[in-house]
């Protein structure tokens, strides 16, 4: 924390002698590293839990289901959004040739924002979860991250528009601060909705945030270079190509999780056709930071905030490759619902903006001082390292998953639930071991960052980067056509969609609506619990689920309080359970389920620790999905 | 005209049939004839300001990294003095390191000094040669060893279409030591990324018009649903991964096991009974498969009552004895061999006797 302090003093005492712009991102860009850290740390855990199911069990807090959001998050808010908010109060005054305006409101900004992510996860972590991937934090946590984010933005675009017509840098970061404000309120209306409804919703606000974070990461990369290399001269329309594309894509992607699941089929072919554009974005972005670099290598391998920023960009063109992959239907229908959702998850992250801000923190870091050691470096660096093994063995795992699930449907030998799911789980453990030593090795990285992270120092002076040639784009036309296609994506992936599936109930929705008591508290648990990380409660109509009983319909979610579809088969689909739930021996296979009477394979975490009641209750609810 | 093509080929170090097309189109583009754009990019015949009697009127982007004249007009380390080794690894955008070894290498290999391949590369007048302005081999021996894939430079040359852009374009860069090596100025946006704006989108719109509701049944693993249970089943709406078992065929092989006592027929012999002729029906008539399997399963000897059949058959009366196959035979395979002799040699319906012998669902009522 001493480091922290004396990085606010510093920051303040440049403001006061020299009037600068970097106090206000002096405190993120020095705490979010440590946040980033523990996030990490917390997610090795998760991964270690998958390798050993008994690891740190017993323990409420620590389980896989609350662990998991209480690291994601964690990474999520505390690092991302709020080292994205130091990158941009770090960068806009310079990009605008103004001081930070509204710099009181930049300065609360983060606060609110950490403040309520952390109080947001020690919620979840005791059994507060909201439900919604990625987007467990309760309400009123939401009411403390979204005013410092809508402070951010503020202050952000007012710095920009007194530049009037700043460079594309200016644009990434002027519309990931309010992508971030609008994925964030749109998150947070998630609850109001049920079931199907709550996942569309849920997906669509979590893409924008993820839009928010790739465009900071974006803008702090087109920056850093402008500022690194001031001779460097970016193309004059390849930069506004990948951003328009990127604007208009990107948000359509969202609905890449219902691959043959219970919504409309057009809105399937959507994201297939939305991620190849998205190809075409992130192709035009890294061509173009790749041609201003062009014959400047050799600076780029000598500069570590130069070289993490390629590596971040390298890293960002796997997102929409990735996604192509998953979202095509003859690759989809393999490796969907399996641990390639995960690949995409780390890529969110840890891949490319993690690499960018900390691009940024490094030179935060170095300048107005020596730059970092050799040794410094090099373990900074072995975080790319281990991110490539965390990607390759989620790839090698979902290809595995996917690949037993299909062979053991189509070889009439087993279908994947129950006993059957065995085979795609036992043959994972060596990648799952990949992923836990990948991680291992990203938390060096990650704590040295934490450890050298530093206010920005010296008098940092403003240099004149905004005199190069700017597009003749006025900022406020370029935020209305954000919010304009922002609007678009919503209506097309999100109203139009839940209008089509409406509200009529089907045979099966009966089910969960005159629930008895026991099992309506049971799910209220299985919420609570994060049962749906790890189990999904949709059949579709594809090889993978023969046998997993009748095909979800959009009615059948409709008296569900909340998203229990999930996106990842961690455990076997649990849409109709209570045919094998009969097998088991009821509470007490989730007290143990490696004991007796239950599966020695199981890596399901033992909840012994939850009460009598509540394994009655989540066996009651178990047991009435018929 | 043909001189000035080999000289220009040469000084591009391109095939000449590409380089005559490309200072054709050149030409067109700015609108000067096709000798004045290859005599500016032989440079050895016009000297740098040669290009500018051939300005581009008709191109209103200015691309002068592209320009493949002027490396006379560049001065970088002398190549008398001491070498510069960082200007020019700057210069090269490469590693100091890396342009050092590389350039020691091809000194040794070609017998030259240091200093000699450093001016060939700078653009500079070889100092013992002294050779004309357009080295025959201009950066190629470090091309390859340059970082950077090579592709990466094309946007700067929308003027010839050939890598050679790679060679010429760096060339005035590597003379501005230090200055912005290969800048693009240019508003040409690289054919390759010109591609990909048009492919990529291409394919995106052709799937959504293809594929608008997704595959149909069969095809990338989707199969149809049955509209009474809600179970993914094939599209002909049949049981998915079922595969349909033809027990008539398995009876048939299986009565091989039976024909040495009833007959290849069903004819009998001896003291065997035949299943001909309605005989089979007599004992076991239609709908009684259960009893008939029974018999064959336990025989003569595990039979616990002394007769047998609808005709009441004394057991062993015929002094002939019958096996249990229930040991030797699976009950699939017991199962299906009545159903192969009620069928071929009882005269009965494949369909309803599958059922009755519980080798397929009930048939359903008709109409």
């Amino acid at each position: 924390m001493t480091s922290t302090d004396s990085a606010t003093h510093r920051g303040a005492e440049a403001e006061a002698a020299a009037g600068t712009e970097t106090a206000a991102a002096g405190p993120p860009l020095a705490v979010a590293p440590a946040l980033f850290a523990v996030g990490l740390a917390g997610m090795l855990l998760v991964a270690v839990k998958l390798v050993v199911p008994g690891f740190l069990d017993g323990s409420a807090a620590l389980s896989y289901g609350r662990l998991f959001p209480l690291a994601a998050n964690l990474v999520l808010w505390g690092w991302l959004a709020v080292g994205a908010m130091g990158a941009a109060f770090f960068f806009v005054p310079r990009i605008a040739g103004t001081p930070l305006r509204l710099p009181g409101a930049a300065r609360v900004a983060p606060l609110l924002v950490a403040g309520g992510a952390i109080a947001g996860v020690a919620a979840v972590a005791a059994g507060g979860n909201a439900g919604g991937r990625l987007l467990e934090l309760p309400w009123w946590a939401d009411a403390v991250v979204i005013p410092g984010l809508l402070a951010a933005a503020a202050s952000i675009t007012a710095t920009l528009r007194a530049a009037d017509r700043p460079p594309v840098s200016g644009w990434y970061f002027g519309a990931a601060s309010w992508w971030m404000v609008l994925g964030a309120v749109t998150g947070a209306v998630v609850p109001l909705f049920g079931g199907l409804h709550a996942s569309l919703v849920g997906w669509f606000a979590v893409t924008v945030l993820t839009l928010g974070l790739a465009a900071s990461g974006i803008g702090a990369a087109y920056a850093l270079v402008e500022r690194l290399e001031p001779e460097a001269r970016f193309h004059p329309r390849l930069g506004q190509i990948g951003f328009w594309s990127l604007v208009v894509a990107w948000a359509w992607t969202a609905p890449r999780v219902f691959q043959y699941g219970p919504t409309p089929d057009w809105l399937e072919t959507v994201p297939v056709a939305f991620s190849l554009v998205l190809v075409v974005a992130v192709t035009t972005i890294a061509a173009d930071l790749s041609f201003a670099l062009r014959g400047r290598w050799d600076r780029v391998v000598r500069s570590l905030p130069l070289t993490l920023t390629v590596l971040g960009v390298a890293t960002l063109a796997l997102v929409p490759l990735q996604m192509v992959v998953q979202n095509l239907r003859t690759a989809g229908v393999v490796v969907h619902f399996t641990a390639w959702e995960a690949a995409l998850e780390s890529l969110t992250l840890f891949g490319p903006v993690t690499l960018l801000l900390m691009a940024v923190t490094v030179h935060a870091a170095e300048s107005g001082r020596r730059p970092w050691g050799t040794g410094r470096r090099r373990l900074l660096l072995l975080y790319p390292l281990g991110l490539g093994a965390v990607l390759v063995s989620r790839w090698m795992a979902g290809l595995q998953q996917g690949y037993t699930w299909v062979g053991g449907v189509n070889s009439r030998a087993y279908p994947n639930s129950g006993v059957g799911f065995r085979n795609s789980v036992t043959p994972l453990e060596a990648v799952d071991w990949v992923q836990v030593a990948g991680l291992a090795v990203m938390l060096i990285g990650a704590v040295v960052l934490a450890a050298g992270a530093r206010a920005p120092g010296g008098a940092s002076a403003m240099t004149d980067e905004a005199a190069a040639a700017p597009p003749a784009t006025r900022f406020a036309v370029v935020l209305q056509g954000v919010v304009l296609m922002f609007a678009v994506a919503l209506a097309g992936v999100v109203v139009v969609p839940i209008a089509e599936a409406g509200d009529e109930p089907s045979l099966l929705a009966e089910r969960s609506r005159d629930l008895a008591s026991e099992a309506d508290a049971g799910r209220e648990v299985y919420l609570r619990e994060g049962c749906w990380y790890c189990h999904t409660q949709q059949v579709r109509a594809a090889v993978t689920d023969v046998g997993l009983g009748a095909v979800s319909l959009p009615g059948d979610f409709v008296f569900d309080p909340a998203d229990l579809l999930g996106v990842q088969r961690i455990g076997p689909d649990l849409a109709h359970v209570a045919a094998r739930w009969a097998e088991l021996p009821g509470s007490s296979y989730l007290a143990d389920p490696r004991g007796a009477g239950g599966r020695p394979w199981s890596t399901m975490p033992a909840y012994g620790h939850l009460s009598d009641r509540d394994l009655e209750n989540l066996s009651a609810y178990l047991a009435s999905l018929e | 005209m043909q001189e000035l093509l080999s000289a220009a080929a040469a000084a591009l170090n391109a095939p000449e049939s590409l380089v005559s097309r490309s200072a054709a189109a050149r030409a067109k583009a700015t609108g000067s004839s096709v000798e004045d754009v290859l005599r500016a990019w032989t440079g050895g015949a016009a000297p740098p300001a040669a290009t500018a009697p051939t300005p581009e009127p008709a191109a209103p982007e200015p691309a002068p990294a592209a320009e493949p004249a002027a490396p006379a007009a560049s001065a970088a380390a002398g190549a008398a003095g001491p070498i510069d080794w960082a200007a020019l690894a700057a210069s090269q955008g490469m590693p100091e390191k890396l342009l050092r070894r590389s350039v020691e290498a091809k000194a040794k290999k070609s017998g030259q000094s240091v200093e000699a391949v450093v001016a060939e590369m700078t653009g500079q007048p070889v100092p013992t040669t002294g050779a004309a302005p357009a080295p025959t081999e201009p950066a190629a021996p470090v091309a390859p060893a340059a970082p950077e894939p090579a592709p990466a430079v094309v946007g700067a040359g929308p003027a010839v279409d050939v890598y050679e852009p790679a060679g010429p374009a760096s060339e005035p860069a590597a003379g501005r030591a230090g200055d912005a090596a290969g800048e693009i100025r240019s508003d040409g946006i690289p054919r390759w990324l010109a591609a990909v704006f048009v492919i990529v989108p291409a394919f995106a719109v052709m799937y959504a018009l293809f594929l608008p509701n997704g595959p149909s049944c069969g095809d990338a693993g989707r199969l149809a649903v049955d509209p009474v249970t809600g179970v993914a089943v094939n599209c002909d709406g049949s049981e998915y991964g079922v595969e349909v078992v033809d027990f008539f065929a398995v009876g048939q092989e299986v009565y091989a096991q039976c024909s040495s006592c009833h007959g290849a027929n069903g004819g009998g012999g001896g003291n065997f009974p035949a299943f001909v002729d309605g005989a089979l029906l007599t004992v076991f008539p239609e709908g009684a498969c259960e009893n008939h399997v029974e018999w064959v399963r336990v025989g003569t000897a595990g039979w616990p009552d002394p007769t047998y059949g609808a005709n009441a058959k004394p057991v062993g009366g015929s002094g002939a004895v019958m096996p249990g196959f229930g040991s030797a035979i699976s009950e699939e395979e017991l199962r299906a061999v009545v159903l192969y002799e009620r069928v071929r040699f009882g005269g009965l319906a494949l369909d309803a006797t599958l059922a009755d012998c519980g080798l397929a669902e009930e048939p359903e009522p008709a109409g």
